[in-house]
């Protein structure tokens, strides 16, 4: 897919905002703080309505608007040219698709595949497993209806558990989520799993193009509870339930996975260098691109939110080797690229975008 | 509507009124399944014609009259007055579980149809009625289907929808 229009209003600093994105590779360029990161922010929406940067959806309104509006004209492999248009004011946002409301979250999730890169995409590595659940379970959910609401309702099980242990629910009321719940665990462990698996496949091939000397990339599914079938997850729970009562919440499972990323000398986080890991993160969404494109049929597009910049020559150079030609590219930065003629340049100023 | 009847039609909206006011001092919930009721019993309980060995449980009285104008069900019926979610608060105590409860320990039912909406909540108010309400009896237990609307066809319906469709498919004959 490919993005050829974008038209914004009150999102962040950008109080209306027009491009042109009919080209491969588009370019913004701009000091710090002058709206760079919240076109791309935008951009990033559609493929899960989430923020690359936020959790806090409220604050993408530009301050003082009742909210914002996003209207993009996309070229897509299997749908032809479609419009999208994202509102968010008061109430949930609304998604309209050619004029036609979404419904339900399942039948968006995936279907206008974006990759972000970010110097933020660094949490993966330091932060917390929550960071890395969240990022597998998009990519998950981006290839899979079927897992996200899995995801949806396994949240909301435990929501339920939690508050039948913190006010002391009966054991058969517990019982009766405990056995909801277990199916939903059950696939969520399972497609972690071979997600994984299948993403580290692909990661292996990138990471070899991107780096100068192949230290190797690990990726690996490191689950809170080991289960075998639907049934263990519910003698578990049932054995943890006095624990749990205590503590008021669910303890074990797959809300509390995580995911080993690393180099092969050992955690990146603890040994790899600084370029090391940012080469790790850059390969890691190049990956997620390509089993987007494996997967979905569709070309994702790449948004690169200054981090080429930060790579050595030698892994920039890698970087565009392992990114497959057909992919839209929308890069920012505070320097023009040194092949500015390939790509279509817009200056940034507070929120203003001018062709460059 | 409120702008309508205060503009346009000034006495329908004091017979509504009126007829509001009625139905809120006489309706009440029906002693055995919960349907309203101005007397005692409700007319599906009291009627000779319906087989109330059979029941189908439902969340709200709303469901109930949905299945009746459907004409398709002829045994009788429970209503829960909602599902399990202690996220709001609701555990049995706040259901109208106790009265099905007794009505299945008095031994004079022998099916149930669980009508109740296909979430985690439901699906674990469905868990809670058979654990802890049918436990051992011989009672057959059947949950309803969730698929594709009678005449819909598959391009327009959702991921979801397709998905039951496909879960719950059965052999063509």
């Amino acid at each position: 897919m490919r993005f050829s229009t974008l038209r914004l209003q009150d999102f962040r600093n950008i109080e209306f905002g027009e491009l042109d994105l009919s080209s491969e590779r588009v370019f913004l360029c701009g000091s710090n703080g002058q709206g760079k990161s919240n076109l791309l922010e935008a951009l990033g929406l559609v493929t899960a309505l989430r923020s690359f940067r936020t959790q806090d959806l409220g604050s993408m309104k530009r301050q003082g608007s009742a909210g914002y509006r996003a209207f993009y004209a996309i070229e897509h492999e299997v749908d032809g040219r479609v419009n999208l248009e994202v509102e968010a004011s008061k109430g949930p946002r609304s998604v309209l698709v050619d004029g036609e409301k979404v419904g339900r979250m399942s039948d968006f999730i995936g279907r206008f595949p974006v990759v972000p890169m970010s110097s933020g995409d660094l949490m993966l590595l330091r932060g917390s497993p929550g960071d890395r659940r969240r990022f597998m379970d998009l990519t998950l959910s981006a290839l899979d209806g079927a897992y996200y609401l899995a995801l949806r309702n396994y949240h909301k099980g435990v929501a339920e558990r939690n508050r039948l242990l913190k006010e002391n629910g009966s054991d058969a009321e517990l019982a009766a989520f405990e056995a909801e719940l277990a199916p939903h665990a059950h696939r969520l462990q399972r497609d972690r799993s071979a997600g994984v698996k299948a993403l580290h496949v692909v990661l292996e091939q990138v990471y070899r193009s991107l780096a100068e000397k192949d230290e190797g990339p690990v990726l690996s599914y490191d689950p809170n509870l080991e289960a075998n079938g639907v049934e263990s997850y519910r003698d578990l729970w049932e054995r943890q339930r006095s624990r749990d009562r205590i503590l008021g919440a669910t303890q074990k499972g797959p809300h509390r996975d995580d995911f080993k990323l690393g180099l092969c000398l050992g955690s990146a986080k603890e040994y790899g260098s600084d370029g090391q890991q940012r080469g790790l993160m850059v390969a890691l969404r190049v990956a997620q691109a390509v089993l987007f494109q494996e997967r979905l049929s569709v070309v994702p597009v790449l948004l690169v939110d200054d981090v080429l910049g930060e790579l050595d020559p030698a892994r920039r150079a890698g970087f565009w080797k392992a990114c497959p030609d057909a992919f839209q590219i929308i890069a920012s930065g505070t320097v023009f690229p040194e092949e500015a003629e390939a790509w279509k340049c817009y200056s940034v100023t507070s929120g203003s975008f001018i062709t460059a | 509507m409120a702008l309508h009847l205060l503009v346009e039609q000034p006495e329908t909206g004091q017979d509504l009124m009126s007829c509001l006011s009625e139905a809120a001092a006489s309706v009440r919930q029906c002693a055995q399944c919960g349907n309203l009721s101005e007397t005692e019993l409700c007319g599906i309980c009291l009627d000779k014609n319906r087989d109330i060995t059979s029941l189908c449980v439902v969340e709200h009285v709303q469901d109930l009259f949905a299945l009746e104008r459907s004409g398709a069900w002829k045994g009788g019926y429970h209503v829960l007055c909602g599902k399990l979610s202690p996220i709001h608060g609701i555990g049995p105590e706040q259901l109208n579980m106790g009265s099905l409860k007794n009505r299945i320990q008095a031994g004079e039912i022998k099916e149930l149809v669980l009508a109740l909406s296909n979430d985690i909540e439901g699906q674990a108010t469905c868990h809670y009625i058979q654990e802890e309400l049918v436990e051992k009896r011989e009672i057959e237990i059947t949950r309803i289907g969730f698929g594709l609307p009678s005449g819909g066809g598959v391009t327009y319906a959702d991921s979801v929808t397709l998905r039951s469709a496909l879960d719950s498919r059965r052999s063509y004959e």
